[in-house]
């Protein structure tokens, strides 16, 4: 996606100010701990994603971006804290400035103002796993297989497959419920239309002869089928308005509900036992109510997170990922509760359908109660039909159902008093009515046909849209099930293949044979690797520290090549080897020369050596890189970079500050001669105590730089090689000239001196210092690579000096003479 | 969506435009359902993009 050319940090975290500039190249930071590298790092995280992940997340409550983001001295003034990060943006072949400071730590101000750069930098800003710590990648390694694929799938982006899985599942469990009772309400209708013409059987001819025969009566013609659009009354008269009482019908429908009141309680016996036995668990559980409960919040409240601020209850969160992880922790708890929930759930389920069937059968009786008799029983009838039409519609939630705890564990039929009776008793007053004339009877029979008909219909209708509806939400899940376990196992495959590729090339000397395996199963990732071909175990199981960390990088590498593919073009990976041992660390040199040369790589360490051999590895070029030999509150980084230094040196000087030049200048020259004095194999006088300073290592370094002369000097003389000798007697004619310079100035630099009171001398009295030793520098440095000279092997007799380039290579070893 | 969820959604759509319970519509609707909510998209509105309007009236 992006290349960084510039980073320019102003009082954020441990820095001061500060300027690098990796030119889209790759680039290290190396440094001491605690010399201010990790805030280069938080730095690039915080421009590009507004967020510094090592102030947030687990462990880190009470820190915030907002109140420790800005340096220690800027606290109170987080619009002094700012960075800026110049990009180069491959895919657009253009650049772009972004500047974020903590003040407005969600704003990023970009120019030039281009709508497509920006949304690349929205896309960057996705991923904040393009800086990695150590602390991150034991997250993939070290780490059990549920938490595992959490953060895998969180670093993978693919939260979002298992937010739509559930989403699916809902919809397809709401669907059914949808059809169940749209079916049950389709039996109903057309239970009540098989009631109506009396047949045992719905069959369409036997039905046409009912008609045919009442329409007979009614002098109309015979209709030929039973279509979907039939009109039974097809042909009657087109203004006639049809009553719809008739006797036969009215009494099948009053014994209908009769019987059907007194079978239902054995139908339901079983799923209202089981319902009532929940009930009862739950009132004496009430810890066991609140987890079904927030399950369900919980479930819900998750699909909402979109930001770290809880949508359920308004908290702030460190990050998104964390408020996430808590809600998901909950949801896992809840696990028991959600069988218990689906069992209760399914039982009332089969209550609420025969309560729907039992209101349906109420309703076709309810028109038969008229006359002043029947006025306080039709008002009781009425009741019980909203009670069942209550019940019917008011138990798909653990809610509606425990707010119906009484209702169920008691009279939960509650049908009218004496109900039997009264039905009995309607059947005899409906029987007793005149028999209707043929005509009337036809007339009647076939309007209140034509109603059950329409009633049917339409429920039908219903019902198969529901039923149409519930099998592609069926389907849509199973479907999306299949799609995304086929997408994450071949995903998977690839990052197993490139994990374990890159791990065996960072280990071909030992693991030549190394293997792994990526299962996924039940929302858990496994990992298990080779060990030396004694089997399949988990990473942490014999594999030393160093292994351990070389596989989480190797699985962050296989991981970012998936989520990124062509556009991983920028990592920041911070002291993430420190455990790897020097050959297996040149081997990842390798690796990420080889693997990823489209990758910009920025990398901290603690360890100068691995930042040569990222040199001489080519991972970073001679000048890609900067060295940070001290830190104080007041400074913050002190870069050794030869150019920078002097630059700072001459701008205190400029303004006067003498001793803020000395600082510099002492703490600058304390750290290159107690390299130089470690790289050349300089004889420095032992101190107990370890507390070397200036005066204790300037003159043996440049006695040692002097005998390494003689030594290159006599070496290329007896080989005869004219041009290595032409090359020493230069350097030490400058060597002469600028130590000429030294002795001049040598009562300033001599031991009885302490260099703390350079800064109590005059600006005329120090600028010839400066000038001297920066010369002096120059003749321990290669001016093509920028390294310091080092001798060669380390210990034992010196066989050459030379740089990391190779442009200086001074052969030591004289001829042997026979 | 990340590239690897938009991957699998596309999949998931043409998996589904593939069978005979979903028809071009229906699929349209799903695809404009998810391209606007993604995987925020609401359960009963995923409901609701799978319906169809009545057929024929049933005998």
């Amino acid at each position: 996606m992006i290349n960084l050319d510039g980073i320019t940090i102003k009082e954020f975290r441990g820095v001061r100010e500060l300027s690098i500039a990796p030119n889209r190249k790759s680039f290290v930071v190396s440094g001491p701990n605690g010399s201010g590298k990790s805030g280069v790092v938080d730095a690039i995280e915080f421009a590009l994603t507004g967020d510094v992940s090592r102030l947030s997340g687990k462990g880190t409550a009470g820190l915030s971006v907002a109140t420790h983001g800005p340096h220690v001295t800027k606290r109170d003034d987080p619009a002094a804290a700012a960075v800026t990060l110049d990009i180069f943006v491959p895919s657009e072949n253009k650049t772009v400035k972004l500047t974020r400071s903590v003040k407005k730590p969600k704003v990023a101000v970009i120019e030039p103002k281009d709508e497509k750069l920006r949304a690349v930098l929205e896309r960057v800003a996705a991923h904040p796993e393009i800086t990695l710590s150590r602390r991150d990648i034991i997250r993939y390694v070290i780490i059990e297989p549920t938490e595992r694929s959490r953060q895998v799938q969180t670093l993978l982006k693919l939260d979002g497959i298992g937010q739509l899985r559930a989403t699916l599942k809902t919809a397809s469990n709401r669907a059914a419920t949808a059809h169940n009772t749209a079916k049950t309400a389709a039996a109903a209708a057309r239970e009540s239309l098989k009631r109506h013409v009396d047949l045992e059987k719905l069959d369409s001819d036997e039905v046409l002869l009912v008609v045919n025969r009442n329409r007979a009566i009614l002098g109309l013609a015979a209709l030929s089928e039973m279509k979907a659009d039939t009109h039974v009354l097809q042909g009657a008269a087109t203004d006639a308005t049809f009553a719809t009482f008739n006797k036969e019908s009215s009494l099948r429908d009053i014994a209908a509900l009769t019987e059907q009141t007194a079978t239902i309680s054995d139908r339901v016996r079983e799923p209202l036992d089981r319902v009532r036995e929940i009930l009862s668990q739950l009132s004496a559980e009430p810890d066991l109510l609140d987890r079904i409960r927030r399950r369900a919040f919980v479930e819900e409240g998750l699909t909402f997170v979109d930001a770290a601020t809880c949508p359920l209850c308004d908290s702030a969160w460190p990050d998104i990922d964390a408020l996430r992880a808590h809600l998901q922790e909950k949801l896992a708890k809840a696990a028991a509760a959600e069988a218990i929930e689906a069992e209760l759930l399914d039982n009332a389920a089969r209550i609420a359908v025969e309560a729907r069937q039992l209101a349906l059968s109420v309703n076709a009786v309810v028109p038969l109660l008229r006359g002043e008799a029947w006025v306080a029983f039709a008002d009781e009838v009425s009741t019980w039909n909203s009670h069942l039409d209550g019940l019917g519609r008011g138990l798909d939630s653990v809610d509606e159902i425990v707010a119906r705890s009484d209702v169920l564990a008691g009279d939960w039929l509650a049908p009218p008093p004496d109900l039997t009776a009264r039905l009995d008793a309607l059947a005899a007053e409906v029987a007793a009515l005149p028999d209707q004339t043929a005509s009337a009877n036809a007339q009647t029979f076939l309007a209140l046909l034509q109603d059950r008909l329409d009633a049917s219909r339409r429920a039908r209708r219903a019902a198969l849209a529901a039923e149409l509806t519930a099998s592609r939400a069926a389907l849509a899940y199973k479907t999306f099930c299949e799609v995304s376990e086929h997408g994450l196992r071949s995903l998977y495959d690839t990052v197993e293949e490139d994990f374990a590729a890159f791990y065996r090339a960072i280990n071909s000397d030992d693991e030549a044979g190394f293997k792994a395996k990526l299962e996924v199963s039940d929302g858990k990732l496994d990992l298990s690797v080779d060990f030396h071909g004694q089997g399949m175990f988990p990473p942490g199981a014999y594999h030393s520290e160093g292994h351990q960390d070389g596989m989480g990088v190797c699985l962050y590498l296989a991981l970012m090549k998936q989520v990124l593919g062509d556009d991983f073009r920028l990592a920041v990976l911070d002291d993430v080897v420190m455990s790897v041992d020097r050959d297996h660390r040149r081997q990842f040199c390798r690796l990420l020369k080889t693997q990823f040369p489209n990758t910009q790589f920025i990398i901290t360490t603690h360890d100068l050596v691995w930042a040569r051999q990222m040199r001489t590895e080519g991972v970073v070029d001679a000048k890609g890189g900067v060295n940070f030999h001290g830190w104080s509150v007041a400074t913050g980084p002190v870069c050794e970079e030869l150019s920078e230094i002097w630059v700072d040196i001459e701008t205190d000087l400029a303004k006067n500050d003498v001793p803020a030049a000395a600082s510099r200048l002492r703490r600058h020259m304390e750290y290159v001669t107690s390299e130089l004095a470690d790289e050349l194999g300089a004889r420095v006088r032992y101190k107990g105590d370890g507390n070397y300073d200036l005066g204790d290592m300037l003159s043996p370094v440049i006695r040692r730089q002097g005998d390494l002369l003689g030594l290159a000097a006599k070496a290329a003389g007896s080989w005869g090689n004219e041009s290595e000798v032409e090359l020493v007697r230069d350097l030490k004619e400058k060597r002469s000239a600028i130590l000429t310079r030294h002795g001049d100035e040598n009562w300033i630099l001599n031991k009885a001196v302490h260099f703390n009171d350079w800064a109590q001398f005059s600006r005329a009295d120090f600028e010839p210092i400066v000038a001297v030793l920066k010369d002096l520098l120059l003749l321990f440095r290669c001016s093509t690579c920028d390294s310091w000279l080092r001798v060669l092997p380390k210990l034992g007799d010196p066989e050459s000096l030379k740089c990391d380039c190779g442009a200086i290579s001074l052969n030591l070893k004289p001829k042997k003479t026979s | 969506m990340s590239q690897i969820e938009s991957q699998i959604t596309e999949d998931f759509l043409t998996a589904l435009g593939e069978t005979e319970s979903f028809d071009e519509e229906v699929v349209d609707r799903l695809r404009r359902l998810l391209s606007a909510a993604g995987p925020k998209v609401k359960p009963d509105d995923v409901v609701k993009a799978l319906e169809s309007k009545p057929a024929s009236t049933p005998s």
